[in-house]
């Protein structure tokens, strides 16, 4: 091997090297480039059918609601049929119809209240009896509490709860509390009544929240009667996304800023 | 046989012995009956004391042709006759037996008269006249009479016993029952003289009763010597310069029935008797002021401002010597400015003068302006003091702050309108003036009284700023009348002065009532006022104010009231409660309440002037008394009508209709869709939710014009922007729902109407104003809210929200 041929297949490997160098990298970007696209077509997939799942969920709520009905229902059985993408036969919404002898409320904002139903509604001639506490505080501030319960005769019965003593109470007439922590119903409550309140022939509780926000839990001797409807919907796609989505849908309200006095 | 011969015996002599008992108990009664003389029956006694004569009584008698009246003085019990006359008049002819003192019992308990009789020169006791309270163990007789001088001419010896029964003794001087005493005596006539060797008053000698040639015993005299011969003519009888005063009384007392403070008038009574104690009538009493001397009196001193009936004294028993008469007040107001009304203490000396004399003794005897009695008086003078003043309601009348007792300080910061019905506060004053009247020997006369009075409203301390308001009392002597008028002040326009009435008490104070009218005062303004009364007297003397006690003369009356509602009390709470309320209806109660019934807490939005007329205010909120201050509510509430609507829209059905309320439809939420509207007629559907709306989805107005709106108490709402009630309405039902309300029309300022509403109202703003309707009888709440529960269980479905829970399980 002459010198020059030496030199010369030197550069034909130098050259070789770098266009396998080259490939290589420009295969690795091509690669690189494929796998993200594939990814993101797979994730954008995967969101549409959440979002098309929840949207069947929502719909089977929404048929749920208007049917009034209690039990098991297919998606199919509701009349949802032909939601695109949905396989309805793995579909259903189940409307409990379950009394408890717990209950929790949704945060009632400050001023805000609540109408619990301590007879069946619409009718109220089917009385709840026994003793029921009340939990309150899931927030950091200290609530107050009205307790205001319209008896069978339309005739009231107000208390208030004041554990931090930010009514002006001279004859200590408040409901007396003990400080917790509670935990109850999945939350924690600050206070609870250190008695229990004797409740027969009474329509509605209305619990009104002062000074500040909170939840109000409900603790019966017995099943309460149902306090609105709790649906179970459940969607599956035709892909196997699956979502399940309970609501809560309470009996109707009484505004507190409709049913205070106030001027 | 021997046996019953000793019964029979025995009977017999029990049946004599019981004969002769009886028969010596009745010669006992006998013995004590009287044997005197007199024909009327004492039937009554009174006694009083005098540091000068002692205990002296009268005794007064009466028959079927009249009242008689016996005068005794001196404590002395005389015998004799005591007739009626012509006319009602008393003649007393005494007997030649006169029994001393002594005769007197004077139980601890009263007087009680013995009543004696004359048995010859011999007092006997009188049983079964007048009256005797002692007690059957003690029945104290004292001492008989003296026995007759064991000498009819010259020194003897005399003895008496203390005569008892029972099983006490008293009037005796200490001595026992039954034991006698002894001591000398005299008799002296013409023809005998006295040698009593030592002087006693039962032997002393002196003038003899006219036209009797024996010696009369009395007290005042000794003997100067061993003898005291006197001889004794019927000439020296009934000399005019015999006459004496033997007692001149003053007073002013006339039952105590007097009807001004000042118009005092002035009693005179006395008696005129001759130095030898026997009574002269005198048939005219003159009396004169301030001579220089009694020997000086004359015309010039005549007291001339006395009229003729009141100068002459009619005696009305001229054989007693008895006289009285009235003097007017005003003829004393007549010295008092004589001597000019300085307001100091002034002695006068009044000199009395019988005109004429009836001596019994010489019947052609007179004595003609004949001096013989004085008497000082003293007219006195001090500021009045002691002014009370009470604030009153009218009908029924009640007291609710001041008085003398527990004094203005209990009207401090009273809203006082707020105690009243009607409007109308009756103020009770009394003025006192603490001049003395009378003492027993010198006539101290109150010069003066109350002639001016003030009750004065001030903002301040100086009433010369005009910002007050003054009621003046003014007397006018001259007729016996008084004024009572407005006496200036920047109210003196809005408060009218109505009924008034005076009475004087026995006290001598002036107690005035004076009802004010404040009808006409503006309830948007406040009188914080200061209270304070003074007073002048005739004499121009001036008491000092009284105790200041700022208080409030409130702008709201009219008040509102609630039924088993809680309240959100936007602002402030200024609600004057009336203090004796009464019900607006068969809801309401008499509870001095804002809140009746089942009440929730009371929140208030301001705090520091929130007010319900009465403190502590809790105690007026409600049964509960729940109550904050300074409550914050949102000024954005989160949900109110328009959240409301927009919900209803999404999730509820809905009524549209057009400018016609007969498509209203029960059972469900109804949007009007029009320009505000006026409600004359009851929507007669059940169940409604009524909201008002433009076309463009704007809230309207709404104005219920019906007296008694939705009359059959449907369960209806109503959300509107605001919502009127008209001045016809007094009752709406429903619940009602609105950014402001206006509780009247907009004319006029006022209406008398009240308004009830059976329902709720529920404002996002404040009704700044809640005393637009201001009934008459403000005992009752012009507004009167009750909170219907029934209302909202049947609207349920309509007025009322949806909560959710949404939680995501998988």
């Amino acid at each position: 091997m002459t010198g020059d041929s030496y030199n010369s297949n030197m550069k034909k490997g130098q050259v070789l090297l770098i266009v396998v160098m080259l490939l290589a990298t420009a295969l690795t970007v091509a690669l690189t480039s494929t796998y993200q696209s594939v990814t993101e077509t797979q994730l954008t997939k995967l969101e549409e059918e959440n979002q098309k799942a929840l949207a069947a969920v929502e719909a089977g709520i929404e048929k749920a609601l208007q049917s009034k009905r209690q039990g098991n229902f297919t998606f199919t059985s509701l009349g949802l049929s032909n939601l695109s993408g949905i396989d309805t036969s793995q579909s259903s919404v189940e409307i409990s119809n379950q009394g408890s002898t717990t209950f929790v409320t949704p945060l009632l904002q400050k001023d805000e209240q609540y109408t619990f139903y301590l007879a069946n509604y619409p009718n109220f001639n089917s009385y709840w009896g026994g003793q029921i506490n009340i939990y309150f505080k899931t927030e950091s501030a200290c609530p107050s509490l009205e307790l205001t319960q319209i008896k069978n005769d339309n005739s009231l019965v107000r208390n208030i709860v004041d554990p931090c003593g930010q009514i002006t109470d001279p004859n200590d007439l408040r409901l007396g509390t003990t400080s917790g922590p509670y935990s109850f119903g999945g939350f924690n409550f600050g206070y609870k009544l250190s008695n229990n309140i004797s409740i027969s022939n009474t329509k509605l509780l209305i619990v009104r929240v002062l000074f500040a926000p909170t939840r109000i839990g409900f603790q019966g001797t017995n099943n309460f009667p149902l306090q609105g409807s709790t649906i179970i919907s459940t969607a599956k796609t035709q892909a196997g996304v699956e979502k399940k989505v309970q609501l809560f849908q309470s009996y109707p309200q009484i505004p507190a800023e409709f049913f205070v006095t106030s001027f | 046989m021997r046996h019953y011969k000793f019964i029979y015996l025995t009977i017999t002599t029990i049946i004599f012995i019981l004969i002769l008992l009886f028969k010596h108990a009745v010669s006992t009664v006998i013995a004590s009956v009287c044997e005197g003389t007199a024909t009327c029956s004492w039937q009554t006694c009174s006694c009083r004391w005098n540091a000068l004569q002692g205990y002296y009584c009268d005794c007064s008698t009466h028959s079927a042709s009249g009242s008689c009246r016996f005068v005794n003085y001196y404590g002395s019990i005389m015998c004799g006759a005591l007739i009626c006359g012509a006319n009602s008049s008393c003649i007393f002819t005494a007997n030649s037996c006169t029994v001393w003192s002594g005769r007197v019992d004077l139980a601890t308990n009263g007087c009680n008269i013995y009543h004696w009789g004359c048995s010859g020169t011999s007092c006997v006791k009188l049983s079964g006249h007048g009256s005797d309270t002692c007690s059957s163990s003690c029945r104290s007789q004292g001492w008989g009479s003296w026995s007759t001088c064991s000498n009819s001419c010259g020194n003897g010896s005399q003895s008496r016993t203390c005569n008892c029964s029972g099983d006490c003794c008293t009037g005796c001087d200490g001595y026992s029952c039954n034991s006698t005493q002894s001591q000398q005596c005299c008799v002296c006539n013409n023809s005998c003289n006295c040698n009593a060797s030592k002087p006693d008053y039962r032997t002393q000698c002196q003038s003899p009763y006219c036209g009797q040639n024996v010696c009369h015993t009395t007290s005042g005299e000794r003997c100067s010597g061993s003898s005291c011969a006197i001889s004794c003519t019927k000439t020296d009888c009934g000399k005019c310069d015999d006459l004496r005063s033997a007692r001149i009384e003053i007073e002013n007392t006339n039952n105590n029935n007097i009807s001004k403070t000042h118009d005092l008038p002035l009693f005179v009574s006395g008696h005129a008797r001759d130095r030898n104690g026997i009574t002269h009538g005198v048939e005219d009493v003159h009396i004169y002021v301030d001579c220089p001397s009694e020997s000086t009196c004359n015309q010039s001193h005549f007291w001339t401002s006395f009229n003729v009936n009141s100068i002459t004294i009619k005696p009305n028993d001229p054989n007693a010597g008895y006289f009285s008469g009235a003097i007017k007040a005003s003829n004393m107001a007549n010295l008092y400015n004589r001597i000019g009304r300085d307001g100091g203490n002034h002695s006068h000396a009044l000199y009395f003068f019988a005109v004429q004399t009836q001596p019994p003794e010489n019947l052609n005897a007179t004595c003609g302006n004949w001096y013989f009695g004085k008497k000082e008086i003293t007219l006195t003078n001090s500021s009045p003091q002691n002014q009370s003043l009470s604030l009153c309601q009218q009908n029924p009348e009640f007291c609710f702050c001041g008085s003398a007792v527990t004094g203005l300080s209990s009207c401090l910061n009273l809203p006082i309108l707020s105690y009243t019905n009607n409007n109308i506060l009756r103020i009770k004053a009394a003025f006192s003036d603490p001049d003395s009247f009378p003492s027993e020997e010198i006539g101290f006369i109150r010069e003066s009284d109350i002639d001016e009075a003030y009750i004065i409203f001030d903002d301040d301390n100086n009433e010369n700023n005009g910002y007050f308001y003054r009621i003046k009392y003014k007397d006018n002597p001259n007729n016996n009348s008084y004024t009572i008028t407005e006496d200036g002040g920047r109210i003196a326009n809005l408060v009218d002065i109505n009924n008034h009435s005076r009475n004087v008490t026995h006290a001598y104070t002036l107690n005035l009532t004076i009802d004010l009218d404040f009808s006409k005062y503006p309830r948007e303004n406040p009188f914080h006022s200061n209270i304070y009364v003074r007073a002048r007297d005739f004499a121009g003397k001036e008491s000092p104010k009284s105790l200041m006690i700022s208080t409030t003369f409130t702008a709201a009356p009219y008040w509102y009231k609630l039924r088993n509602a809680s309240l959100n009390k936007k602002g402030e709470l200024r609600n004057y409660i009336n203090n004796l309320p009464s019900p607006y209806d068969t809801d309401d109660t008499y509870e001095k309440l804002l809140i009746v019934g089942e009440a929730g807490p009371v929140l208030v939005q301001n705090s520091g002037q929130n007010t319900l007329g009465f403190t502590p205010i809790e105690n007026y909120l409600s049964q509960k008394r729940f109550f904050k201050e300074g409550y914050n509510f949102s000024n954005q509430p989160r949900f109110f009508i328009p959240q409301y609507i927009a919900y209803a829209k999404s999730r509820k059905l809905i009524n549209y209709i057009q400018n016609d309320i007969s498509k209203i439809k029960p059972n469900m939420i109804n949007i009007y869709q029009g320009s505000n509207l006026t409600l004359s007629q009851d929507i007669n559907q059940q169940n409604i939710v009524l909201i008002l709306m433009n076309n463009e989805n704007n809230l309207i107005d709404l104005r219920i014009d019906k007296n008694v709106f939705n009359q059959s108490r449907f369960s209806q709402a109503f959300l509107a922007r605001s919502i009127t009630f008209s001045n016809s309405v007094t009752e709406a039902n429903g619940i009602f729902l609105a950014f402001s309300f206006n509780l009247k029309d907009l004319d006029p300022q006022y209406i008398t109407t009240p308004l009830k509403i059976n329902g709720n109202l529920v404002s996002m703003e404040e009704i700044v104003d809640t005393t637009v309707r201001r009934r008459i009888d403000i005992t009752k709440p012009s507004i009167f809210i009750v909170f219907n529960p029934k209302m909202y269980l049947d609207l349920l479905p309509y007025l009322s929200v949806y909560k959710y829970d949404w939680r995501q399980l998988q």
